[in-house]
């Protein structure tokens, strides 16, 4: 309204007495209008623009918190088979301790190549602790098979997949408290 | 008979550990030791074999996930044994520190002082 104001006096100050006609104030009432249009196109644009960087920047948090919760959901079934396992080297089942001890594995490379987990994990000891479930692992194989009947120290065994469960169980509540704060 | 590069990997092995150099661990099995290097594990194993009642002697590379990319095992008497179970017995003294471990003992029988540790209660073990 006001820029209309300046336009018209700017118009009967620069223009002479026989230019003031109806075709020039058209003209000049036009571009005007064009020129008000490009400045709200512009701000429209930007605030367009500003509403989709929120939207993404909530989006990537909710894909985060998410990422996080499943990481929380496989330390907590990890931790849970770690107990199995346990329980079936008592039992001298070592078959099944086999099989779970590979599932552990696959759950424990999952969270390795998991980006939010890696920031967050002690990771030289959780690669430490992995390193030592996938030979304990071989070394179950080979006993299993009968390939090496001896020498396979099993408390050995259950003392790594004690540390392993230390690591975890101290991952998890350190991913939980993260989630709490957030 | 090893393959060249089995060799040559064995033989920097020994070079390293006999250095001291290399940080051999222990795993589950009794007579086998460990070494991480980079992305991969070398294993060494030495083990009694109850089907041919022979010994025997194995070096194991596993990847990052526990698979074995390669890996060579001897019997005893076949070529090269000696070569793998020296290595083997490298990673044992390099993990149990066996050469510091007799220095330490040398160094204590040698001084002039009394070895050993008297008991507080002697007279317990008299009755």
């Amino acid at each position: 309204m006001l820029g209309l104001l300046l336009v018209g006096l700017l118009y009967f100050v620069f223009f002479d007495q026989k230019d003031q006609n109806m075709i020039n104030g058209i003209t000049v009432l036009g571009t005007y209008l064009s020129l008000l249009g490009i400045v709200i196109s512009y701000f429209q644009i930007k605030s367009v623009k500003d509403i989709n960087e929120k939207t993404k920047t909530a989006i990537e948090k909710s894909l985060q918190r998410l990422n996080q919760l499943v990481v929380v959901a496989d330390l907590s079934k990890a931790i849970k088979v770690i107990e199995e396992i346990q329980q079936f080297i008592q039992q001298k089942n070592y078959a099944i301790v086999l099989i779970r001890m590979k599932d552990l594995k696959s759950i424990l490379i999952q969270a390795k190549h998991n980006e939010e987990a890696n920031k967050l994990i002690e990771y030289e000891s959780f690669c430490i602790n992995l390193n030592e479930l996938i030979v304990d692992i071989k070394n179950m194989h080979e006993f299993t098979t009968g390939y090496k009947k001896t020498n396979l120290n099993f408390s050995k065994i259950t003392n790594h997949l004690e540390d392993l469960s230390t690591t975890l169980t101290a991952f998890e509540h350190k991913l939980k408290n993260i989630k709490n704060d957030s | 008979m090893i393959a060249e590069n089995f060799r040559l990997l064995i033989e920097k092995l020994k070079y390293k550990s006999a250095k001291r150099e290399a940080i051999w661990a222990k795993t589950s099995r009794d007579e086998e030791f460990k070494l991480h290097l980079g992305k991969v594990t070398l294993l060494t194993d030495c083990w009694y074999d109850e089907v041919t009642f022979n010994k025997k002697v194995d070096l194991v590379i596993l990847n990052e996930d526990g698979e074995k990319i390669d890996g060579v095992i001897l019997s005893k008497g076949e070529d090269d044994y000696e070569l793998l179970i020296e290595l083997h017995t490298l990673a044992k003294q390099s993990y149990y520190k066996i050469d510091e471990t007799f220095k330490s003992i040398f160094e204590e029988l040698d001084s002039n002082k009394v070895v050993g540790e008297k008991k507080k209660h002697e007279l317990d073990d008299l009755i």
